[in-house]
């Protein structure tokens, strides 16, 4: 969804959980330099707003600068010493439990049910036919489909977060 | 017309369609995008989060019941339980900074470091299958050369980060995976946590220094040669499973 009409601190604001799940789990054994490494997010985020670019796709653009970020962290550490740090049992068990997801009533579902069923593309109603109305085994649909199971694991992996966000758009605009 | 139950199934069933190691992956593999795919990243990180709510236990190093060679600072823990008479050469090394044990789960690091090693297997036709693949050189369990194991298929994934194989094998009533990741960027090596993840050994082979341990109900072998990292995961019991480490040249 187009971010660009809002202000950069709603904009970090919003994007602020997500960087920081990031940086979480790419910095799960250095627990110390997690914040260090949001707050270089975030400097930079303003840094370039501030000097009046554009960010047509904030998200992305923060996950990349994220990456190249917890890449820096890496380097550095890794000409600091040869061999990884132990982890900081105390820093990770400080560090917050994941919030719990909020439940979507079946209602809310069933309602965008034909919208989001005519959304699919061919071979994601294939594979939600044979999964889901069928109830096919991974190897039967692999082999019907001709990919490997591993590969049908992967479809269905990113059908779900499909009709996940599709649910969440949904009612987000409608509810 | 598809009913509200089978369109319902789509959000019930399948939570746990990848593992934690494959969603890791794929994580990775598009955090290492210039144009990275946001929900993919956000449904990965909060199926890792559902993971880990569902099987965190409070986090500490587990207390291994031999004190006593803690306290004399005995640098190798041979640990007891499921090691056999002929698997004695399993110890672990307590100090080992790179890897972590956890009373639910390890976290194995890779130094990036290589023995400079000699590839004893790069002439046979699987090593050249993945030379041509951009996978070499490559450490691998003889096994898969010699008959004793089957390769059923090997597919390949490329990243800009990563270059990896998939191999998949089998003997009998056992099959398994061997997955090999090659990284770009040495300070990429993944740090990876096997939740529920026991019995975790060190196995030291002529060759390398692999780990070795069992999840859910599988054994899992994990090693590194400088920025390649290896993972085999193996429906074998310990002795299996490491008998087809030995072999890995």
């Amino acid at each position: 969804m187009p971010q660009t009409q809002n202000k950069p601190e709603s904009v970090w604001l919003e994007n602020e959980p997500y960087i920081r799940k990031i940086c979480t789990y790419k910095l799960s054994s250095h627990p110390h330099e997690i914040e260090d490494a949001v707050q270089e997010v975030a400097l930079a985020y303003f840094d370039t707003v501030q000097k009046g670019t554009e960010l047509r796709e904030p998200k992305k653009w923060l996950t990349v600068v994220a990456s190249n970020v917890i890449k820096d962290v890496y380097q550095r550490l890794s000409t600091e010493t040869r061999r990884l740090v132990p982890v900081d049992e105390e820093a990770v068990q400080s560090l917050p439990a994941p919030e719990e997801p909020e439940e979507i009533p079946e209602s809310v579902l069933l309602q965008c049910k034909s919208t989001f069923l005519a959304s699919l593309t061919e071979d994601e109603r294939t594979l939600f036919r044979l999964r889901f109305v069928k109830r096919m085994k991974l190897k039967t649909i692999a082999q019907k489909m001709g990919i490997s199971e591993g590969n049908v694991k992967l479809r269905i992996f990113r059908l779900k977060r499909k009709a996940k966000k599709y649910v969440d758009d949904w009612s987000e605009n409608y509810l | 017309m598809v009913s509200d139950r089978a369109y319902l199934r789509l959000f019930q069933m399948d939570d746990r369609i990848l593992t934690q190691t494959e969603i890791k992956r794929l994580l990775d593999g598009e955090l290492s995008k210039d144009d990275p795919d946001t929900d993919l990243i956000e449904y990965c990180l909060d199926a890792l989060d559902e993971m880990n709510r569902t099987t965190r236990v409070p986090l500490k190093i587990k207390r291994f019941s031999v004190k006593t060679a803690v306290a004399a600072a005995a640098v190798f823990l041979v640990l007891a339980g499921s090691v056999t008479a002929a698997a004695s050469f399993l110890n672990i090394d307590l100090f080992d900074p790179l890897v972590r044990l956890y009373n639910d789960r390890i976290r194995i690091g890779h130094s990036g470091e290589s023995d400079e090693l000699d590839y004893a297997l790069a002439d046979t036709p699987l090593a050249k299958t993945l030379a041509e693949n951009g996978i070499a050189p490559v450490l691998l369990p003889k096994a898969l050369t010699d008959g004793t194991y089957t390769v059923d298929s090997v597919q390949y994934e490329k990243t800009e980060l990563i270059q990896s194989a998939n191999i998949r094998f089998s003997a009998g009533k056992t099959t398994g995976t061997l997955v090999i990741s090659v990284y770009a960027d040495g300070a990429a090596l993944p740090v990876t946590d096997y939740a529920g993840a026991e019995d975790a050994v060190a196995l030291q082979t002529d060759r390398i220094t692999c780990y070795l341990f069992t999840q859910a109900g599988h054994t899992v072998i994990d090693f590194s040669d400088g920025q390649t990292v290896y993972s085999v995961v193996m429906n074998a019991d310990r002795e299996t499973a490491a008998a087809f480490a030995q072999t890995i040249q």
